[in-house]
């Protein structure tokens, strides 16, 4: 799922979500690399909401607010840092707050929207 | 618990609250970072992708390593050093995530090397910052910076709902339980704060934790110490000893207060070894408060509360109200720094002026807290401008805490001051003999100093010989309690004032 979360985030803005992500974390809290998991978590978490910010706004001037919202959700949801929320936020359940089908659909819709605009 | 900024009476280790952005830079200054090495030559995925590079240097391939290296944390090997050189050349040319790689910044919602203190300016790092935590509302720090700004702009509903969800989302994380504490603090309610540290599974575990609670506990009195447990911790600590370094101070600072000195002075050694801002302030304080040597005693200069202190001791009043302000800049939420600039002003400068362009037109004078609207209006009576001096009056009674005897002797002594700018000498006369009274049978002995200093001085136009008795008595309580202002102004006459010093530091 992280993967494929850092994968649109790569095609996007030209960089894999992870070393983007240690930049700004470290950024915040320079010495990340001494604290604990459960430390770190809520800097990294912090980090990754002003790189979907940037993101975001990348995606608003390439492809305009609809399709930039799609993405970000997707990115979001897919790459988010604690795994124990990480994937659909509406289910609770494990299996079904894992579960692909959502991204393939919002993908495919985001190729539609692409497509009707003239996208390429 | 009485502690100005300027020499504290009792000060502890109290937590600083700064915001997610700024925390490290304020907390650890001149903290020099080491680097890690790790072997991440001998990966198969890096030797494959540096041997791409050699082969063809395009910048596909040079940003491909470069993030191997972030990634392994690799900032002192050549082939980094040639890589990042290769990428800064080409900088133009590169995707923005890349930019942010090669070149990283920092993105701040608040721009100033301190804390915005205008009130135009918060609003709108409070609006980004709710912007921030609208999309990502599991984003703790950004909940806590949020409550930070309401707190500058004293909308405390608000700030309460921020720190109240930020510490639901991350309650044993130590940034945000040592805000959230300070917050509380600064909302008199250090009993609550001290249950919710008390409350935290990792309280033992957690040096920064630790440090907070004691330093809360024995500030506030509310019960004595276990310093064992402290002790213990900091003995098998293995970690970044950046983290034991408060704990060590506090530690040393319930020993001082217990009277062993060389036992004290070992803590503070330790606590030296790799300090923060608070304890290089703390061990300035000692240095000028009690006057303790150390060996390798940090340069004043280094935190600003450290200048304050030394600034104060050397009787550089004008300097010094300088530094106050610049601490309010570090800690805005804190109106200490304001009511001491306030009062230095009023007591040892003679420049009234100063605190009505300060707190005027800061915040509404119904937002402000009782020192510094005391202080505005004793500002305001001094250069005659009474125009709806009776409804700022009226709010600093409704400020007044009634179970803090200084609260109440303060207000009588404006009051007093009041009733005698408007021509009632013998009310007003009154009212500060009974504010005088109050101070002598509490045993406030620096603010009695202060009262009959000022009441003197005012008095010296209607009664000589009474003025005379009062001026010497506060002369020997101002060489008793170190109050220098008084000390040195002594030679010039001034208008009676009975500004009002109360903060957190």
């Amino acid at each position: 799922m992280h993967m494929f979360g850092s994968l649109i985030y790569h095609v996007v803005s030209g960089a894999q979500i992870t070393p983007v992500l240690i930049e700004e974390s470290r950024l915040i809290m320079p010495n990340i690399d001494k604290a604990t998991y459960e430390e770190a978590l809520p800097f990294i978490k912090s980090a990754f909401a002003t790189i979907l910010d940037r993101f975001k706004d990348e995606c608003v001037s390439n492809f305009g607010s609809d399709i930039a919202s799609d993405l970000t959700e997707i990115v979001h949801e897919l790459c988010y840092l604690d795994h124990l929320v990480r994937g659909n936020t509406k289910h609770s359940n494990k299996i079904m707050r894992l579960s692909m089908e959502k991204y393939i659909s919002k993908i495919a819709g985001v190729l539609r929207k692409c497509h009707i605009k003239g996208i390429s | 618990m009485y502690n100005n900024v300027l020499m504290m009476d009792n000060r502890q280790l109290i937590p600083r609250w700064h915001t997610s952005r700024k925390l490290h830079k304020f907390n650890y200054p001149g903290r020099i970072e080491g680097t890690q090495r790790s072997f991440f030559e001998e990966d198969y995925w890096f030797q494959k992708s540096l041997a791409a590079w050699r082969e063809q240097p395009s910048t596909a391939n040079a940003t491909d390593l470069f993030v191997r290296f972030i990634q392994s944390d690799e900032r002192e090997h050549p082939i980094y050093l040639a890589i990042h050189r290769q990428l800064l050349d080409q900088y133009h040319q590169l995707p923005n995530a890349i930019k942010q790689l090669v070149c990283p910044e920092l993105k701040l919602l608040d721009p100033l090397a301190s804390y915005t203190t205008e009130t135009n300016n918060v609003r709108v790092i409070i609006n980004k910052l709710k912007n921030l935590v609208k999309h990502n509302p599991r984003d703790s720090l950004s909940w806590m910076d949020l409550g930070f700004y309401y707190s500058v702009v004293y909308e405390l509903e608000k700030a309460i709902h921020c720190v109240n969800v930020a510490k639901s989302l991350d309650p044993n994380h130590p940034f945000i339980a040592r805000a959230y504490s300070r917050f509380l603090v600064h909302m008199d309610e250090p009993e609550q704060a001290v249950w919710f540290l008390k409350s935290r599974p990792n309280i033992l575990s957690n040096p920064l934790l630790l440090s907070a609670y004691i330093a809360i506990t024995s500030a506030f009195d509310i019960r004595n110490p276990n310093i064992k447990k402290a002790i213990s911790l900091i003995d098998g600590w293995s970690g970044d000893k950046l983290r034991t370094s408060e704990l060590a101070a506090c530690v040393g600072t319930i020993e001082f207060n217990n009277g062993s000195i060389q036992k004290a002075k070992k803590h503070f050694q330790t606590a030296l070894n790799s300090p923060s801002e608070n304890v290089i302030s703390h061990v300035e304080w000692l240095h000028h408060k009690h006057q303790l040597k150390l060996k390798d005693m940090p340069y004043s200069a280094t935190t600003i509360e450290g200048g304050i202190n030394a600034l104060y001791r050397e009787k550089q009043f004008g300097e010094c109200r300088t530094k106050l302000v610049e601490m309010y800049q570090f800690q805005p939420y804190s109106t200490g720094p304001i009511i001491d600039a306030g009062y230095l002003s009023l007591a040892a400068l003679d420049d009234p002026e100063f605190v009505l362009n300060l707190s005027d037109k800061r915040i509404p004078h119904t937002h402000m807290n009782f020192g510094e609207l005391n202080n505005l209006i004793v500002a305001k009576l001094l250069l005659k401008q009474t125009d709806n001096l009776d409804v700022d009056l009226r709010l600093l009674a409704k400020r007044v805490n009634v179970e803090d005897p200084q609260s109440v002797a303060t207000l009588k002594a404006t009051t007093g001051m009041a009733f005698m700018e408007g021509g009632m000498f013998t009310d007003g006369i009154k009212l500060y003999e009974a504010a005088i009274h109050l101070l002598e049978k509490q045993g406030l002995g620096r603010a009695l100093c202060i009262a009959k200093y000022f009441f003197s001085k005012q008095l010296s136009k209607f009664d000589a010989q009474k003025s005379e008795t009062l001026r010497i008595e506060s002369v020997k309580l101002a060489k008793r309690y170190d109050v220098l202002e008084i000390a040195s102004s002594l030679n010039s006459p001034k208008t009676l004032v009975h500004p009002h010093g109360r903060n957190f530091g």
